[in-house]
């Protein structure tokens, strides 16, 4: 008979989750669900790219997680002139014992918290340079496979209102992040309470919020929340239901060029596990699911051209197919309330 | 699983079985309902029992036992699975997924097993409630519906039934009318008819079953007198004279075809009676002649005829049977069959040897000019009586010289339709004349000169045939419009038989073509138009002989045929005539007699085609792709504000 997680081993969870939350909050103020967010991304082992305004603290918040997570962290800055080998390290030609002989130098992309700002200015050629680093966790350089660091995590940034001289990231590399998530502006009391707070915007110092060994232990406790069948097969008509071969409502048939792909479904799960473990169950529930869905299945959309012009947004569908997916796919009869 | 949960989930699972059956007994119910309205509602306007004749308790038992029965089934397609009613109890106790995860049999810790305990014991609120209301608003009104349709007044419906009795015994009435109007009718059977009439609209009020049935069964015997009266009127005139029938019938043929004309029919049976009598008409002639009959009349039709035929050569028509188109088609065969069976008209197909279209036309011209003479004899009053002894001698010395001719040429000028160019005088002397030269002459001979192609023969057949029917139809009214005497009906008759002569050489040369059995005309205009074409037996002579150069009929036993098959063939000079080969000679080659029609036939290089050059690219000028990228690029939602802005400023600009 499988088990699972008993209430000391969630209340574990919630005590390491909530002090990396606290020690977030601190540092980006007003921004709880953001945090959550890229807290569940990061308890799924899931990339995660930030898309906002500039000033909103998205350098900061990822600068914020590898504070409080004891990560090695590493910036990128992505610049149109930037090559692939600038990440992800090369060979170079050195001298040892009178021989010379090309030694792998590994680049930035070797940590364990990576943060790629600014992505989408980076050549299309460096971008793919992160693919087979996100996916496969390695790097492979004239032939050579190198392991990344566990855990690795790509938290990326861009904006999307400076479009002149930036280069969109294809849908390949879309997949790969487990959440695309919009950082929202702050309101006023959030903007006054940070010109209080904190002298030209500085923010606080932190420490450590996971001792080393508590984020592996995170790790375990999130997989042994356990994922009932049925939330499993709402996450699949629900990923099915963004195709517009089999579309979910109407919108979607005449909105959606390409849905989804499995890759979304089971981030939709893992996600779903690490935001049931935040929310102090053992178990997934349909809230979980509703909860992370829209950052995971959103980026995954190919809208048609149409759509797009209309302003029908990928978030927008999403949301509207939350409500008109049943959770239960066999509804009761009219009759019967 | 935890007990309370299995108990939980079984009790919301009988709770929605519960529901479904009820709802598929309602829907089962309510459709059956309907079905029982719509029956009783029937009935009631098409005056049938079907479900009245049960009692009503049987009735609404069935709609239960329909109702249940369905209800069952599809209680048993309709089940929900434990999974699936754990899935609606967790949505409805909110477990927070703890109910799913135990219902999969995952052991929960004591904390949450107790919080799931805590939450079943609320299973009793939220089990799922059925709304009756909803369900029963259906099966009620279907029941209501019934029953208004079972306790509906009759006087509703059966005002309705009664209209349209009363229309038809109206119509009814009407038709009588007009068959009392028929003097051929007795008064007896109008009577009786009226009769019959008054008890229908008597009954009407009562609306009694089955009055539609005898209303249409005395449509039809009003519908039979009428036919029968109908060919009592066509054939009043048959006993005064067979020339007078023979125009009726043919006036009958080109007009309105009567159904059944009753003194065709036994004046035919009566010839075939007097050739029985006289040993023409033997058992398998007789056989054969039922065998030509049309296909419509069944073998009890055949035999009634067959029967019909007294020894005496006299017809008992109550022997025949009633069916009006049977014996219309039946007297029309019979009549074509004695007509050919008669065996008069080989002598007079002799006549149409071949002859060109001037000569025809130089004669029309010559007898043209004998007509005028005759003519000027005649009519001439004033002529001195001395030099009538002259005349008259002169007209008898050329009718002894032309008699010959006239024979012949009568045939020529029927052939090319020329007869209608003559007088009507000389006309009818020409071919009293020739007609009485005709008869002597050597059939065999006039025969073997007439063509051997076939559709010369067909065209000289039909020909002769429509001048002998202008003949009798414009001669006839002519002459009788005139007060002159009436056309020769001899002429009619030779002439009509000349082309029946002609069409069974046609039909020879066509059944030696095809290899069948001599006789099969082909279809088409039969002389004098009276008979339509169809199956004859052509060239059969009377009394079962075969002519020269034929195939037997291949159905007269004992006469060169072996069984049903086809019959012996029997090779004469004639059926060889066109089949025998001949050594025709072909001419030399000469260069010069090369023809000149030939299409000369080269072959050239085909000329280049030069376009305009272009060097293709993306973007550049002529380039097939041109704007098809730019077209083609997805526009990120990011990008979207930034296009709007750059179209606007660039609209700003243009204006």
């Amino acid at each position: 008979m499988t088990t699972m997680l008993t209430t000391e081993q969630v209340a574990r969870g919630q005590q390491l989750l909530g002090g990396v939350r606290d020690g977030a909050n601190q540092v980006l103020l007003g921004q709880n669900d953001l945090i959550e967010l890229c807290l569940i991304a990061l308890c799924a082992r899931g990339h995660l790219l930030l898309e906002g305004q500039p000033g909103l603290g998205k350098t900061e918040l990822v600068k914020a997680f590898a504070t409080l997570t004891g990560l090695q962290f590493r910036r990128l800055q992505f610049t149109p002139d930037l090559l692939p080998s600038d990440i992800t390290g090369g060979p170079i030609l050195q001298e040892r014992d009178g021989e010379r002989q090309l030694e792998f130098r590994p680049g930035p992309l070797f940590a364990n918290l990576v943060l790629a700002d600014e992505i989408n200015r980076s050549s299309p050629k460096t971008q793919s340079a992160l693919l087979e680093g996100m996916q496969e966790r390695s790097v492979t350089v004239l032939g050579e496979t190198h392991a990344l660091p566990k855990p690795f995590f790509v938290l990326a940034t861009q904006n999307p209102i400076e479009l002149e001289g930036t280069y969109p990231l294809p849908e390949a590399q879309l997949d790969r992040f487990l959440f695309k998530v919009e950082v929202p502006g702050l309101d006023a009391d959030t903007m006054s309470a940070i010109l209080t707070s904190r002298r030209r915007g500085e923010p606080p110092t932190i420490g450590l919020a996971l001792q080393p060994g508590q984020l592996e232990e995170l790790f375990e406790l999130v997989d042994a929340v356990f994922l009932p069948d049925a939330i499993a097969n709402y996450i699949a008509r629900l990923v099915a239901a963004t195709h517009p071969a089999n579309p979910g409502n109407s919108q979607v048939a005449e909105a959606v060029r390409y849905g989804a792909s499995p890759r979304a479904a089971i981030a939709i799960g893992e996600a779903a596990r690490a935001a049931a473990l935040l929310q102090g169950r053992p178990n997934v529930d349909f809230d979980d699911v509703a909860r992370v869905a829209v950052a995971a299945l959103a980026h995954r959309l190919v809208l048609q051209h149409s759509a797009v012009v209309s302003g029908v947004t990928a978030r927008s569908l999403v949301e509207q197919l939350l409500q008109d997916v049943p959770a239960v796919a066999k509804p009761l009869p009219e009759e019967v309330q | 699983m935890l007990a309370p949960v299995t108990d939980a989930i079984q009790r919301f699972r009988r709770r929605l079985r519960l529901a479904t059956f009820v709802r598929a007994v309602s829907v089962a119910s309510f459709a059956a309902m309907v079905v029982v309205a719509g029956v009783l509602l029937f009935e009631r306007f098409a005056d049938t029992q079907i479900l009245t004749s049960l009692p009503w308790w049987g009735v609404w038992c069935g709609i239960a036992a329909v109702g249940l029965l369905a209800g069952f089934v599809l209680m048993r397609r309709t089940a929900f699975d434990d999974a699936t009613v754990a899935q609606h109890l967790e949505q409805r106790l909110a477990t927070n997924g703890l109910l799913l995860t135990a219902s999969q049999g995952v052991a929960l810790d004591a904390s949450y097993q107790s919080q799931l305990t805590k939450r079943l014991t609320h299973t009793d609120t939220v089990l799922p409630a059925i709304r009756w209301q909803h369900l029963l608003m259906r099966p009620m009104a279907a029941a209501v519906l019934v029953i208004v349709v079972q306790y509906l007044p009759s006087e509703i419906t059966q005002q309705s039934s009664n209209e349209a009795l009363e229309v038809a015994v109206e119509r009814l009435k009407d038709e009588v009318e007009q068959v009392a109007q028929l003097e051929s009718v007795p008064d007896e059977q109008v009577d009786e008819l009226r009769a019959a009439v008054t008890e229908l609209e008597e009954r009407v009020a009562t609306a009694d079953n089955g009055l539609w049935r005898e209303i249409d069964q005395l449509q039809e015997r009003i519908d039979r007198e009428e036919k029968l009266a109908a060919g009592d009127d066509g054939g009043a005139g048959g006993g005064n004279g067979e020339s007078e029938s023979d125009d009726e019938s043919a006036g009958d043929s080109n007009g309105s075809q009567q159904p059944f004309d009753r003194a065709q029919l036994a004046a035919a049976m009566s010839k075939l009676g007097k050739m029985d009598k006289q040993g023409k008409l033997d058992g398998a002639l007789l056989g054969k002649v039922m065998d030509a009959l049309p296909g419509t009349i069944d073998d009890a039709a055949k035999q009634a005829i067959a029967e019909a035929v007294q020894e005496d050569g006299s017809v008992a028509p109550e022997a025949l049977p009633e069916d009006p188109e049977a014996l219309a088609a039946l007297s029309e065969a019979l009549a074509e069959t004695a007509e050919q069976l008669g065996g008069e008209s080989e002598a007079l197909a002799e006549m149409a040897a071949g002859m060109s279209e001037e000569q025809v036309d130089a004669m029309a011209d010559e007898l043209a000019a004998l007509a005028e003479q005759f003519d000027a004899g005649a009519s001439d009053p004033d002529a001195p009586d001395a030099g009538a002894p002259d005349l008259g001698k002169q007209e008898e010395q050329l009718k002894a010289d032309i008699s010959e001719d006239l024979a012949k040429t009568a045939a020529e000028m029927a052939k090319a339709g020329a007869l209608d160019k003559l007088p009507e005088g000389l006309r009818e002397a020409m071919v009293e004349a020739g007609l009485s030269a005709l008869e002597n002459m050597d059939l065999q001979k006039l025969m073997s000169l007439l063509p051997e192609d076939l559709s010369q023969l067909t065209v000289m057949a039909e020909n002769l045939a429509k001048a002998a029917e202008g003949m009798s139809g414009e001669q006839g009214s002519e002459a009788g419009e005139a007060g002159g005497p009436q056309p020769s009906e001899a002429l009619k008759t030779k002439m009509g038989e000349l082309a029946k002569g002609l069409m069974e050489k046609v039909g020879r040369q066509a059944a030696q073509m095809q290899g069948q059995p001599g006789g099969q005309q082909p279809g088409g205009q039969q002389p004098g138009g009276q008979q339509p074409g169809g199956q004859q037996p052509g060239g059969q002579q009377p009394g079962g002989q075969l002519s020269g150069g034929q195939m037997s009929g291949g159905r007269q036993p004992g006469v060169g045929t072996e069984g049903g098959g086809h019959a012996a063939l029997r090779l004469t000079e004639d059926t060889q005539g066109g089949l025998g080969k001949v050594d025709v000679e072909l001419p030399g080659r000469d260069p010069d007699d090369l023809p000149k029609e030939w299409v000369p036939v080269t072959i050239d290089k085909a000329k280049p085609e030069v376009g305009e050059a272009h060097a293709p690219g993306v973007g550049r000028a002529g380039a097939t792709g041109r704007g098809t990228a730019t077209w083609q690029l997805r526009l990120m939602p990011r990008h979207r504000d930034v296009v709007r802005r750059f179209f606007a400023e660039k609209n700003k600009k243009n204006k």
